[in-house]
């Protein structure tokens, strides 16, 4: 009997180990480009992209000039290594727009493990969406306007 | 933060130690050894700490990283705890060994086991914390996480070595608490590993729009599981599982396997159908998303699944005394969400009454407590019917059992202190709104929590306090003869050796219909009631037993054996 209920644990256990392979070579499937490259959430994962590989040039490339935010402003700035972002939700009134995002941030069992909601703003110019206000991880650059 | 946990775990530790070493003092004195050991064995343990993590920051340099605001006194400082602390623990362990050599004694001790358990543990412990923190770097940013694999390797042999001077030193008895707080780790962190796993599963195959580190939530939660389920497999699978079924061992069972098993499982149900249910016929627009759906599926399957497997442990025999605390356990789970949901219903009524209803909205509200009576009431329902007809059944045994004693004096008891505690919060909300003018129907609104614990705690007590009556008017009077059974027959005697227990008496004799004889003996251990029966069950009806309660499990003889060696 006792042997039984290890038997349907393990198979249990399989099974869902057996769909997160599954949700793994899903999301792997679908890294290509969902937005497009002229849209305010193409630019928000550009700019996050450029942020957590440390590519601060290429991050400033995408904010407002007015921030007047640099590369310190970067390298002051704390985000953990294991950082995952999804889109929450994205609104776009014309030349304007924001766009809600999920930033989970992971580290050791359930203490350094949370997520929480960040709000960027954009504005649309001639170099196409911009973000401005308040943006993660700089707000230091907003406080300084 | 790991530190933080050690300490929380040193501090509860502690807490234990010195319940057991008062239960063991009692009427002895201290001696000068006590503290000589006391002394010793904290100072190895400090030292085995600062020694390992001093070792595992240079192990850590050594595979390329450095801590995050790294500076030269770091380093040094890890540098002496090696070359410093190394050699002073080589010469304390020494002194030890040769201590134990010229007093054998003192591997019994409590304190070198309290030393051998908290070391092994914090070892665990911390390989699984590391091994987690190295697999989700790993499969989540395809990264190689130095420090984390430097740190996992030298808590691996911290743990590793203290395991095997367990199993070398300490006598079975001694390493349950060791075998058990193991399992406890490796339960907890598999079930929150497997939960986060199938939740964040689901989130992605429905659709989540992941911008960066797709992988990042799969490796957390993969690394968590993988770190649990491995100290689980060797903690309880391989060991503990096996251990004579004890007291403590059914109280892990119990408390942690079938109680935490089952609270989870109806957090992931409430949940759930609250959320359902907000959406079909509520507002779901100021709904708090803090609980998704995949969270509260993988909450409840893996709940029930933990609660299943804890459950299927247990002799599923009925009216044994196990069986009566796993049913008595259940029902106060149920009982507990059921009036949790009927206060909450009170915070719906307030809401819907008073004027702040800006981020309430009271139909979310209804709608939960309704949910909570929902998944509560049928649980304690369908497990308090049974141990009600026991009671209308068997009087004598079900009235005056421990566990349906210690069932009503701790529901009552914690609603007491719940009743007393919102009602003090409340008054103060009151006097307070007197005291500025202020006394409104806000001030109805403000007290809404603390009206919805007061509610809550006094169901349960109203309920529970005329069930307490009750048994105590139809308790029948102490049986005379458990202490001295008259014995029906010659042949077929059972004699237990260990702590008196008439709840046991009863039950065997109703069960078997044999004569029941105890003999008093402090052996230190309670009595396993399922293991007595699978024992009697064992043998032949006709043969006399003779069963002993030792504290490694049960001892039982035929009682012409016993003659035979005599």
């Amino acid at each position: 009997m006792k042997q039984v209920s290890n038997v349907v644990l393990a198979v249990i256990t399989g099974l869902i180990v057996i769909v997160a392979i599954l949700a793994a070579i899903f999301a792997n499937r679908d890294q290509t480009a969902r937005w497009a490259p002229d849209s305010p959430e193409a630019t928000v994962q550009s700019y996050v992209q450029a942020v957590v590989d440390q590519n601060y040039p290429a991050a400033l490339r995408h904010l407002d000039p007015a921030l007047m935010c640099n590369v310190s402003h970067f390298e002051q700035s704390y985000y953990p290594q294991d950082t995952a972002i999804s889109l929450f939700e994205a609104n776009v009134t014309d030349d304007r727009a924001t766009v809600s995002v999920e930033i989970g941030s992971y580290g050791e069992p359930f203490f350094d493990t949370f997520v929480h909601q960040e709000q960027f703003e954009l504005i649309q110019t001639d170099a196409g969406w911009l973000i401005t206000g308040s943006p993660w991880p700089v707000y230091i650059c907003a406080g300084m306007l | 933060m790991s530190l933080t946990i050690l300490l929380v775990a040193l501090l509860v530790g502690a807490v234990g130690f010195i319940v057991v070493a008062a239960r063991r003092m009692q009427g002895k004195s201290l001696t000068g050894h006590m503290f000589r050991r006391a002394f010793q064995y904290v100072l190895l343990y400090a030292l085995v700490i600062v020694v390992a993590n001093g070792a595992a920051d240079l192990l850590a340099r050594a595979f390329g990283s450095t801590p995050e605001f790294d500076e030269p006194l770091l380093l040094a400082q890890s540098v002496t705890a090696v070359v410093i602390g190394l050699p002073i623990t080589a010469l304390l362990i020494w002194w030890i060994v040769r201590t134990h050599r010229n007093d054998p004694e003192e591997r019994g001790s409590l304190i070198y086991q309290a030393y051998l358990t908290a070391a092994a543990l914090t070892g665990a412990g911390m390989t699984a914390v590391k091994l987690s923190e190295s697999l989700t770097t790993a499969l989540g940013t395809q990264i190689f996480d130095g420090d984390a694999v430097g740190h996992l390797i030298i808590w691996v042999i911290v743990g590793a070595i203290h395991w095997r001077v367990i199993q070398r030193t300490l006598a079975p008895a001694n390493a349950v608490a060791h075998l058990l707080l193991g399992s406890t780790i490796g339960l907890v962190l598999a079930t929150g590993g497997l939960i986060d796993l199938l939740a964040t599963s689901l989130e992605m195959l429905t659709g989540t729009q992941i911008l960066i580190g797709s992988f990042v939530p799969l490796g957390s939660a993969a690394g968590l599981f993988v770190s649990g389920a491995l100290l689980w497999i060797v903690y309880w699978l391989l060991s503990a599982s096996k251990l004579p079924r004890g007291s403590i061992w059914h109280a892990y069972v119990l408390l942690l396997g079938v109680a935490g098993g089952l609270t989870t499982a109806l957090v992931g149900a409430q949940a759930l159908l609250w959320r359902g249910l907000v959406h079909l016929l509520g507002d779901p627009m100021p709904f708090v998303t803090w609980f998704e759906w995949p969270q509260a599926v993988a909450a409840l399957l893996i709940g029930a699944l933990v609660w299943w497997y804890h459950r299927d442990l247990l002799d599923a025999t009925d009216h044994t005394p196990l069986h009566r605390v796993y049913q008595y356990l259940v029902s106060g789970i149920g009982a507990i969400a059921a009036a949790a949901g009927v206060g909450l219903l009170v915070v719906a009524l307030v809401d819907a009454i008073t004027p702040a209803q800006l981020y309430h909205n009271p139909l979310n509200t209804l709608l939960g407590g309704l949910t909570l009576i929902i998944v509560g009431a049928p649980l304690w329902w369908s497990h308090w019917r049974l141990a009600q007809r026991a009671a209308e059944q068997h009087p004598e045994v079900e009235l005056t059992a421990v566990s349906r004693r210690i069932y009503l004096i701790v529901l009552l008891g914690a609603a007491a202190i719940t009743v007393v505690i919102a009602l003090i919060a409340a008054v103060a909300e009151i006097i307070a709104d007197v005291m500025e003018n202020q006394l409104s129907l806000t001030t109805l609104y403000d007290t809404r929590t603390e009206i919805g614990y007061l509610t809550a705690g006094l169901t349960i007590i109203a309920y529970h306090a005329a069930v307490l009556r009750q048994d105590s008017r139809n308790a029948p009077a102490e049986p005379e003869a458990t202490d001295t059974p008259a014995v029906a027959a010659d042949t077929g005697k059972l004699i237990l050796v260990g702590p008196m227990d008439p709840t046991l008496a009863t039950t065997l004799r109703k069960r078997f219909g044999r004569p029941v004889q105890f003999l008093a003996s402090n052996t230190g251990e309670l009595w396993n009631a399922d293991a007595v029966l699978a024992q009697i069950e064992a043998h032949d009806v006709d043969t006399d037993l003779l069963i002993i309660a030792r504290e490694q499990g049960l001892e039982t003889r035929p009682i012409d054996e016993v003659r035979n060696v005599q």
